[in-house]
């Protein structure tokens, strides 16, 4: 545990906790999260300005909403989880918040990002590196590990006028195809005779490209941030739904049938699994049957369930980071399984009601 | 920074794929065998994902740039070339070279000059052979470029060939070599820019006004199926200038009678036909504009109600082209409302993606021979 969470999970008295859960929040997430925020080019270099501060005040206010709800579980039951390095998780989960809200809300743009960045790390014509300093930088092959100086007033000068550029450069078609993009990137290095961020690069290219995202309505953020949750509280109400679920869990793919079972846990972090033979869903057998475990072996891991992420990784041979990732899959499949039949089921005691 | 958190382990917030750990590995065939599991599952659930993959994958799949590497850089490896040939190792002999292109390069220009002007000369006295020699986009009509000064006496000035000539709005519409459109006045800036910009880059890509909505990446093979039977037809996809949508779907065998449902961006009922027994239905009150609206259809069978499309079947959505929009469509279509590259320009960038196919396909009919044209109206069709 992080010892800046202490006080604060210690804390007996309601209100000293909400003092120190307000330090934390003001102290500590406030400023890492608008320096991240703040960071990204496109929440700042939008061309409508009033659009980019929207989206920057929406999302600020949503990370700092999941933080909170997140610092209340851990304190209510820390066998939620314990947070070894808050600022480090701060700046990741507001890291991770943006990177999803922008691909999001400008899905056209983010496939270009990744088309450019394919194409400048498969070209030999051009290179992509990181730079401390300014993330990743892009340009010729023969500038490479060179510093971004991105020419602003080049930029912007392409900006403004960007078919009289097309036409000054010669270019005989503009568009996302990879030639095209390649003779595009060609022409625009040549023009700022310098690397560039790839942050303004993709700017760029949407702009002269015309790729241009215009979401009609804002996102629903908190739906859109919020993690896929299966309503296991529903399942578990009906004996048959949870005959169904174990059903489903036997049909995912082995690595993921193992990720999520070991760590089998509900929102207040108490294992399931041993739910399913008390309520004759599954014997213990066929759980170490269906995670291909022999019995006895499986016997002994029993009572150290739920086990681990690190654990996991080591059975699996994965790391931790995949073992995760597995367990979100599988559950984002359970979960949209299982919603069909919880619509149904209420559907149908509808209409006996 | 942003290289350090992406690879900070996280179970919080919701799994999407990552480039460098899922997209870039999966396209180049370098995922780990854990890795292509997580891929593979999560697009069969996720279509932006889905959307993200397929696209890196069709692009790998495009033939590189025509211009090789050794041509590219012109500049910076004519720098590099010079001091490594031995040849030039002499100042006075790289000088003589540099002599002798000059007076190359002058000779050219003299001689594309003089042609040029012989050219114009030969449109200004009506030669049959002028048209040969223009290269650029040109209209049908061989008698577009007689102006009116040319047409008399007067002497010829040499003058700035269009970049592109096009049979629009009554007459002619001209791109100048800048780039800048020439013949239509009164064009809000804007628009006049999407236009150049048309031009320029001969494309229009998916329509800003629809990309925030999902292509349908994603969808179940096993559903899909079910979809051809029994499915909304139109709108679908669309914004629509009427506030009265018509909804249009296919038929299912043996239905006693269907029910249109119409719902706001926030899933709340807005509108129902009631049992209706025709496969099309007209909402008689009108819709608000600039909304987003989604509909599904349900149909009778044998005591049981189908309902078309349902989770995970993309919803069948649709828009109502807002106030301002349809303000300045009908301003225009005072101003510039026989151009149909005007309109159909318009028309893409609000989402009217059938009435801009269908202005595009009058502007090709009168431009047989464009390629822009051409080229513009397969990029609608590409969407």
């Amino acid at each position: 545990m992080d010892y800046l969470l202490v006080q604060f999970i210690e804390a007996t008295d309601e209100e000293q906790a909400d003092l120190w859960l307000v330090n934390l929040i003001d102290e500590h997430a406030v400023p890492i999260v608008r320096e991240i925020l703040g960071s990204s080019r496109h929440l700042h270099l939008n061309n409508n300005r009033a659009t980019s501060t929207q989206d920057a005040s929406d999302l600020f206010n949503d990370i700092i909403t999941n933080l909170l709800s997140r610092l209340r579980i851990i304190k209510s039951d820390r066998a939620r989880g314990a947070i070894a390095d808050f600022r480090g998780y701060i700046a990741a989960t507001a890291y991770n918040a943006c990177n999803l809200y922008l691909r999001q809300k400008y899905p056209r743009r983010a496939r270009l990002k990744n088309r450019l960045r394919y194409l400048l790390s498969h070209d030999s014509t051009f290179a992509l590196w990181t730079n401390e300093a300014s993330g990743l930088i892009c340009g010729f092959a023969q500038w490479r590990n060179k510093g971004a100086a991105s020419p602003q007033r080049v930029l912007e000068k392409i900006r403004q006028d960007p078919v009289e550029w097309i036409q000054t450069a010669d270019l005989a078609s503009v568009g996302i195809e990879r030639a095209q993009l390649s003779n595009l990137l060609n022409a625009l290095f040549q023009s700022c005779g310098s690397p560039l961020q790839l942050d303004d690069l993709v700017n760029i290219v949407a702009d002269i490209c015309y790729e241009k995202d215009q979401p009609d309505e804002p996102l629903d953020t908190m739906t859109q941030l919020a993690a896929p949750t299966l309503d296991l509280e529903i399942v578990l109400e009906h004996q048959h739904m949870l005959a169904l679920l174990w059903q489903e869990v036997c049909e995912l793919p082995s690595r993921q049938r193992l990720a999520l079972l070991l760590n089998f846990k509900d929102a207040r972090g108490q294992d399931l699994l041993s739910l399913l033979p008390s309520t004759r869903t599954a014997t213990v057998e066929q759980i170490a049957e269906a995670l291909d475990f022999p019995h006895i072996e499986f016997l002994r891991l029993w009572n150290k369930l739920p086990l681990d992420d690190a654990t996991i990784a080591g059975l699996l041979g994965a790391t931790r980071q995949q073992v995760i990732n597995l367990r979100k899959c599988a559950r984002e499949r359970l979960e949209r399984r299982m919603s069909a039949v919880i619509a149904k089921s209420s559907v149908g005691n509808g209409s006996q009601g | 920074m942003s290289k350090h958190l992406s690879q900070f382990e996280s179970d919080e917030g919701p799994f999407h794929l990552d480039y460098e750990q899922h997209l870039e590995p999966y396209v180049d065939g370098n995922a780990s065998d854990i890795d292509r599991e997580i891929v593979d599952s999560h697009i069969a659930l996720c279509s932006r994902c889905a959307d993200e993959l397929k696209d890196l994958l069709a692009f790998k799949q495009q033939p590189v740039a025509a211009l090789t590497g050794d041509t590219r850089v012109t500049s910076s490896r004519w720098k590099q070339w010079l001091p490594q040939s031995p040849s030039l190792s002499s100042p006075a002999l790289a000088m003589a070279i540099v002599i002798g292109v000059l007076i190359l390069a002058m000779g050219v220009l003299l001689w594309t000059t003089y042609r040029a002007s012989r050219r114009i000369e030969r449109a200004a006295t009506g030669s049959p052979e002028s048209d040969k020699h223009v290269e650029k986009e040109q209209p049908a009509s061989s008698t577009e470029h007689t102006s009116p000064e040319n047409s008399s006496n007067l002497p010829t000035l040499p003058r700035e060939e269009p970049l592109i000539t096009l049979n629009d709005a009554g007459g002619h519409i001209l791109v100048n070599q800048r780039g800048q459109l020439e013949g239509l006045h009164e064009l809000p800036p804007d628009l006049k820019k999407d236009v150049e910009r048309a031009l320029a880059t001969r494309r229009l890509p998916g329509s800003p006004a629809l990309t925030a909505w999902s292509t349908g990446a994603g969808i179940l093979r096993s559903e899909l199926a079910d979809q051809n039977t029994f499915a909304p037809l139109e709108p679908m996809d669309v914004v629509i200038e009427t506030d009265r949508p018509k909804f249009r779907w296919q038929a299912l065998e043996g239905a006693r009678h269907y029910i249109v449902t119409i719902y706001d961006a926030k899933l709340r009922e807005v509108g129902s036909s009631g049992p209706i027994v025709e496969t099309e239905w007209t909402i008689p009150n009108s819709l608000e504009r600039g909304v987003t609206y989604s509909w599904q259809i349900s149909a009778l069978k044998d005591d049981k109600t189908i309902v078309s499309p349902k989770p995970p079947l993309r919803e069948a959505r649709f828009r109502i082209l807002d106030q301002r929009a349809v303000v300045t469509l009908a301003k225009l279509k005072e101003s510039a409302g026989s151009s149909h590259l005007v309109m159909g320009v318009f028309y893409w960038k609000h989402g009217l993606i059938e009435e801009s196919e269908r202005e595009f396909q009058a502007l090709a009919k009168a431009n047989p021979n464009s390629t822009v044209v051409a080229e513009l109206l397969a990029s609608i069709r590409r969407r």
